[in-house]
């Protein structure tokens, strides 16, 4: 999270990145293992690198890149520190106007079935950002409410479309599809503000539920508000951190009040909005998310707000792979 | 009326506390911050309050600059761009998505 505002809030790193290079940004916890031709071309590239030369073998490849499309290094590094970043993209435009590489178009590969990662055709995207609300009882330097995360909720087609009646009429209610509803509390109710959390599992959710009520509609647009709870407990899976080798994974839940609004197109048949909150209590730790000594009951808040369903916006939910969609992907 | 009330109660408690120095930023920031705590508390029954939470919670335009550039989160298509747009690559790599969850 530090990189992007450091690194990548940069004006200089911004437009040397825009105007001169093809820029990804990619899990690469997936990528090394993958065995297909795209994992084969990011190993490939990353062995030259940075952690090129390793003496003793470790999993993580993470860091910056640059490199032709073919595969072959000009540069890398592995810092938050901007000068240094700025100084590999300098070395790395150097080597590529010596070389002055041509190469074809790659062709297209089979994917990794382990690992199809695929957006789903006609879904919709939700941005999530997660952050802590501000308490009475400390200052906003103490709750740090600048520390944020974000995830993406995909909405399958078919869901999204029974979230939008028939026929509807102002003031009916309707439940929203129980997978839909699952899949929110259980992959994006997580409080990973600081820190990586694992999901909760279906034992874990003890209550969830969404009522949909339409508040207006005419001929071209329909309204309709969103209400709903989620109560979410898990015990302590017995993890140690095994830096400090401390038991930090207690007994954690969420208790969240959801709301929303939708306003959606009847003409065009399109979503135009579809803003929800989640406002929750939360307690406990686990063994990543830095809540140590912050182990509630506290305040935090998820956001979620309609994107555009494009290429750029596909960066898949952290938790799709397993039962994300119960049905397969 | 009420939030009126409480709104007015803490920028004079704010102005009282710092009458040698008011900050306007700081007294801005303890107001909204108080409002979100009240709509927080109040379970966002009003629309207002709803959008007082949604508002606080999505980032401001410095925490999202990083969006200005214009990633692809998909190394095949970083590698198709690169050989048409004779570019080369720059792969941000992390475990965990860099443009999501990390």
């Amino acid at each position: 999270m530090t990189g992007r505002a450091s690194v990548f809030s940069d004006d200089r790193v911004i437009k040397i990145l825009t105007e001169q290079f093809i820029p990804v940004a990619d899990n690469c916890t997936f990528t090394q293992i993958q065995r297909d031709a795209e994992g084969e071309f990011f190993r490939k590239m990353a062995e030259q690198g940075h952690y090129s030369g390793r003496t003793k073998p470790t999993g993580t490849r993470q860091g910056l890149y640059a490199c032709t499309s073919e595969g072959e290094l000009l540069a890398s590094i592995n810092t938050t520190r901007v000068e240094h970043v700025l100084s590999m993209l300098n070395k790395a435009l150097k080597k590529w106007n010596e070389m002055n590489p041509t190469a074809d178009v790659p062709a297209s590969y089979e994917k990794d079935r382990n690992f199809n990662r695929s957006f789903p055709e006609g879904a919709l995207i939700l941005r999530e950002t997660m952050r802590d609300i501000p308490r009475k009882d400390k200052s906003s330097d103490e709750v740090q409410i600048w520390k944020h995360n974000f995830d993406h909720l995909w909405i399958r087609k078919e869901e999204a479309q029974a979230l939008i009646p028939d026929n509807p009429k102002a003031g009916m209610e309707y439940e929203a599809p129980k997978e839909l509803v699952r899949r929110i509390a259980q992959y994006h109710l997580v409080d990973q503000v600081r820190g990586e959390a694992p999901p909760w599992h279906d034992k874990h959710i003890q209550k969830a539920g969404l009522t949909l009520r339409v508040e207006s509609v005419n001929e071209n647009a329909l309204k309709i508000r969103l209400e709903g709870h989620a109560l979410l407990e898990a015990d302590p899976t017995g993890q140690t951190n095994p830096y400090s080798g401390f038991k930090i994974d207690m007994k954690r839940g969420m208790d969240a009040t959801i709301k929303g609004v939708i306003r959606y197109n009847r003409k065009t048949n399109a979503f135009e909005q579809f803003d929800m909150v989640a406002a929750a209590s939360r307690w406990g730790a686990t063994t990543y998310n830095f809540r140590q000594n912050d182990l509630g009951p506290a305040p935090i808040g998820f956001a979620f707000e309609l994107i555009p369903s494009e290429p750029r916006n596909q960066t898949p939910p952290k938790f799709l792979l397993g039962t994300y969609f119960r049905n397969g992907n | 009326m009420r939030r009126m009330i409480a709104f007015a109660a803490v920028l004079a408690a704010a102005a009282f506390a710092n009458s040698q120095t008011i900050d306007p930023d700081k007294l801005k920031q303890i107001a909204e911050e108080s409002s979100v705590i009240a709509a927080f508390e109040q379970n966002m029954q009003t629309d207002e309050q709803f959008q007082t939470v949604m508002r606080f919670i999505l980032p401001e335009a410095g925490e999202t600059k990083w969006r200005k550039i214009p990633w692809t989160p998909d190394i095949w298509e970083g590698r198709i761009r690169s050989a048409q747009q004779e570019k080369p690559m720059f792969i941000w790599a992390m475990n965990g998505d860099p443009l999501g969850c990390v």
